[in-house]
């Protein structure tokens, strides 16, 4: 084996009450993608923080080479060559992009002025390198969420980076964006760059890592090359249990016409029309930015519409604000549910009941009562794994906070159609399959569900029905027997 | 230091104490009865202008107007009294449509205009003041019905009316603010608006209603320091505002909304009352006081600011 670059020794990291990282060895080889999986709270986000000396380990060392990086600070160890690209963005909006690029370490020439034009050229050549095409002087506010990821990693390869880590680096993005993502890793190991990543998607794993650690309850369970393994069994160390990736199987029984949206405009979208059933599970599909986010917020009075009819059960409907949808019966589990779903500094039954509450008061009183028994059905009828029901929502992994925010409506027994965007987005692997047996639930129980996803396979093994969207308009409606992955990429990247 | 952030409105009662022993040492008066129920007289009308301005607060505003409003609402009734003859049941009621009118402006200036409350609060305040000035031509007025001393300067056995009112209004504020709907609206709209909002709840209405009530209790308050002075002056709130805003956020109450209990506020209210107090007792000018008083909410304001960072130090912690 190669000398590898860096390497972790016997590394530990306790917080009160839980063992984070306990004793993990591993090692990373120069040019190689080494992809780290495991569920929500298997350690990776620590491990990443304590090779990048956001924090510290209680025990053992992390070596680049022969130095010891936890006593670096982290600005100490970026200088090394160890840059990491986080989900959230560190871009200036309202920048340039060869400006985000020189962030900090802009070119002068004569000692005052920037070199703009060196700048711009730099930047190209480094996008050319990675094989993406950005112009570098635009701002990266008109960037496709996409293409500020891409961005953010020439940023970090800007700075001579001999070890990049990838934070779920496609959980935003698009099937064909991937595929551009994918190509830009290749095109860094070639270079002779480490990859650290970190991903749920076990597609890209299998197409992109050369080899896998699992991790599992703060421990690391193997180290595994990628040829010697295929997914059942990675997914098997995961969860330490069997699992079934395919989606649940529910019984259909698709009634009558619940919802009808006839020319909606607005909010950047354009003529919209579908139709929803009772039972039904209707599958949004598209690009991110395709108008698919859009459409829902003006269907559920979040925005304004400029025209367009909306009917519930025959009955034309005026949605003017989110209080109407709600009273309508519509229910939104929103994509970025700590911004929009939650309220993450209050309780698990505060958040619960925050939909329902006027139904608990009497004279004016909240009956605590009956707040407590519906946040404790939700609780248990959901699988919302607490201790108890004041633990804070930001306390919750994703699955749960989504539990919870799905747990709002439920309480809330005026729901009947549910919305929602991205619904397992950034949720590990067991707690997905839980939400998808939940959809299901609710389906059989006759509600009526609308659901974006960016995620191809969760589209097409969810959905009875599929209405695909390009750049703000209907691009085509796929009924179940014509569903086809091929057909959809077809319709969403616009071609004709 | 997490420790004494984390049980905040325990280490105000306990800096309260400290204060207490440091002016008792300082001056032989101070730590009389007498003395002791001057000081809850005195901060009476903060107190319930506290509870008022820590429910904008908590929704994530401020009122910078409170202080003008006491003025203005007391020349306002004194003319009303002294000059037009009204009798005080009248009076009262014209304070207390007054201060609802200047709470809508407020409230529609900040909800529906969408001007940052800091600076439309700033301007209502000038447009008050000045009012007050105007009415008045900067001259005091007296000359109210007797009876009109009797609510802020009478007792109840030993405890003045004033502060069974504040009692009142406190007991009043933790009852809405823990057991109603509106009261968990008014925390939910300061955590966070927009999901709130997507709730289905009506969260202008509720921003909107935390302002009327801030200026209702301002109209409380301006009628009790009335029958205390028993004298309009168009000087009677100025600064108020700055009192009252320190005891919130030394309170606890988090500046940006969300957070907040009232049980901190009244032992901010205390602190800034005994402060006042006991700096006057051991001689310290007025100026020397405008000085602590600036420290006083920055340093509660940093207090506030590292907590919300301690918090936030926790959350990356967990999320391992």
């Amino acid at each position: 084996m190669d000398e590898c670059i860096l390497q972790l020794k016997n590394v530990t990291k306790t917080y009160p009450g839980v063992v984070a990282v306990d004793h993990v060895n591993l090692d990373f080889n120069p040019g190689e993608v080494h992809a780290l999986v495991g569920e929500n709270g298997a350690g990776k986000s620590t491990i990443i923080k304590m090779i990048s000396g956001a924090i510290k380990p209680d025990e053992g060392e992390i070596l680049l080479g022969q130095s010891d990086l936890t006593r670096h600070s982290p600005h100490e160890i970026r200088k090394r060559g160890v840059e990491v690209v986080y989900q959230e963005f560190n871009l200036v909006q309202d920048l340039a992009v060869y400006e985000n690029i020189f962030l900090g370490c802009s070119l002068r020439k004569h000692g005052v002025l920037l070199d703009v034009k060196e700048m711009v050229r730099r930047s190209k050549e480094l996008f050319d390198s990675l094989g993406i095409q950005i112009d570098p002087e635009k701002k990266v506010s008109e960037l496709s969420i996409a293409y500020m990821q891409f961005v953010e990693i020439a940023k970090a390869i800007s700075k001579n980076a001999r070890v990049l880590i990838m934070d779920e680096p496609t959980a935003t993005l698009t099937d064909k964006d991937v595929g551009i993502l994918l190509d830009i890793v290749r095109q860094l190991r070639e270079q002779g760059i480490t990859i650290i990543y970190v991903s749920h998607r076990m597609e890209e794993i299998f197409l992109l890592a050369d080899r896998i650690t699992v991790m599992r309850d703060g421990e690391k369970i193997i180290t595994l090359f990628k040829a010697d393994t295929n997914r059942k069994e990675l997914i098997h160390y995961m969860v330490g249990r069997e699992l079934n990736e395919t989606y649940p199987v529910r019984d259909h029984k698709i009634g009558d016409e619940v919802l009808r949206v006839e020319n909606l405009s607005g909010n950047g979208v354009k003529d919209i029309s579908f139709s929803l059933h009772r039972g039904e599970i209707l599958g949004f599909g598209g690009l991110v930015g395709s108008g698919r986010t859009e459409t829902m917020e003006v269907l559920y009075g979040a925005v304004k519409k400029s025209s367009g009819k909306v009917f519930l059960s025959g009955q034309e409907v005026d949605i003017r604000n989110p209080r109407k949808a709600v009273k309508k019966g519509l229910a939104f589990v929103p994509e970025d549910r700590k911004a929009l779903g939650l309220i993450m500094d209050k309780s698990i039954k505060n958040n619960i009941s925050l939909a329902s509450l006027r139904k608990y008061e009497k004279a004016l009183v909240i009956n605590d009562k009956k707040e407590k028994a519906v946040a404790k059905k939700q609780i248990s009828d959901l699988k919302i794994k607490t201790p108890h029901m004041d633990q804070l929502a930001k306390n919750l992994s994703g699955g749960n906070q989504q539990k919870v925010v799905l747990g709002k409506w439920l309480a809330n027994e005026g729901s009947e159609i549910f919305i929602f965007d991205e619904p397992t987005r950034g949720i590990d692997v067991g707690a997905k399959h839980e939400i998808y047996l939940l959809m299901n639930q609710l389906a059989e129980a006759g509600k009526s569900i609308i659901m974006i996803s960016s995620e191809m396979e969760e589209l097409i093994g969810m959905s009875d029905r599929i209405i695909v969207l390009c750049e703000n308009e209907m691009a085509g409606e796929l009924c179940k027997d014509e569903i086809d992955k091929n057909l959809i990429l077809h319709l969403a990247s616009g071609e004709k | 230091m997490r420790k004494i952030l984390k049980y905040q409105t325990l280490s105000i009662y306990i800096a309260l104490i400290i204060i207490v022993i440091i002016f008792s040492c300082m001056s032989k008066t101070f730590l009389t009865l007498n003395n002791f129920l001057t000081i809850l007289r005195q901060i009476t009308p903060m107190g319930i202008m506290a509870v008022g301005a820590m429910f904008v607060m908590l929704t994530g505003g401020v009122d910078l107007s409170v202080g003008s409003e006491v003025s203005l609402i007391g020349i306002v009734m004194a003319i009303c009294m002294a000059q037009k003859g009204m009798g005080i049941p009248t009076a009262v009621l014209v304070a207390i449509v007054l201060g609802l009118a200047m709470g809508v402006l407020n409230a529609v200036l900040v909800v529906q205009v969408k001007i940052p409350p800091m600076i439309a609060t700033l301007g209502t305040s000038w447009i008050y003041k000045g009012l007050s000035y105007t009415l008045c031509e900067g001259l005091p007025i007296s000359g109210f019905p007797k009876v009109f001393s009797g609510f802020g300067q009478g007792s109840i056995g030993i405890i003045p009316i004033p502060i069974i009112a504040f009692i009142i209004v406190v007991l009043l504020g933790a009852f809405v603010l823990n057991y109603t709907a509106f009261g968990r609206y008014i925390y939910s709209v300061g955590s966070n608006s927009e999901a709130t909002r997507l709730a289905g709840i009506n969260i202008k209405k509720v921003s909107f209603s935390a302002y009327i009530i801030c200026a209702l209790l301002t109209a409380l308050a301006a009628i009790i320091t009335l029958s205390r002075v028993n004298s309009g002056q168009p000087s009677t709130g100025i600064g108020q505002e700055m009192n009252v805003l320190t005891a919130v956020i030394l309170g606890g109450t988090r500046f940006t909304g969300g957070d907040g209990k009232i049980s901190g506020v009244v032992a901010g209210v205390l602190v800034i009352g005994v402060l006042s107090n006991g700096l006057v007792m051991i001689g310290a000018g007025d100026y020397l006081q405008t000085i602590i008083k600036g420290a006083i909410l920055i340093f509660a304001l940093s207090i506030n600011t590292l907590r919300e960072k301690i918090a936030a130090d926790n959350k990356i912690a967990q999320k391992v």
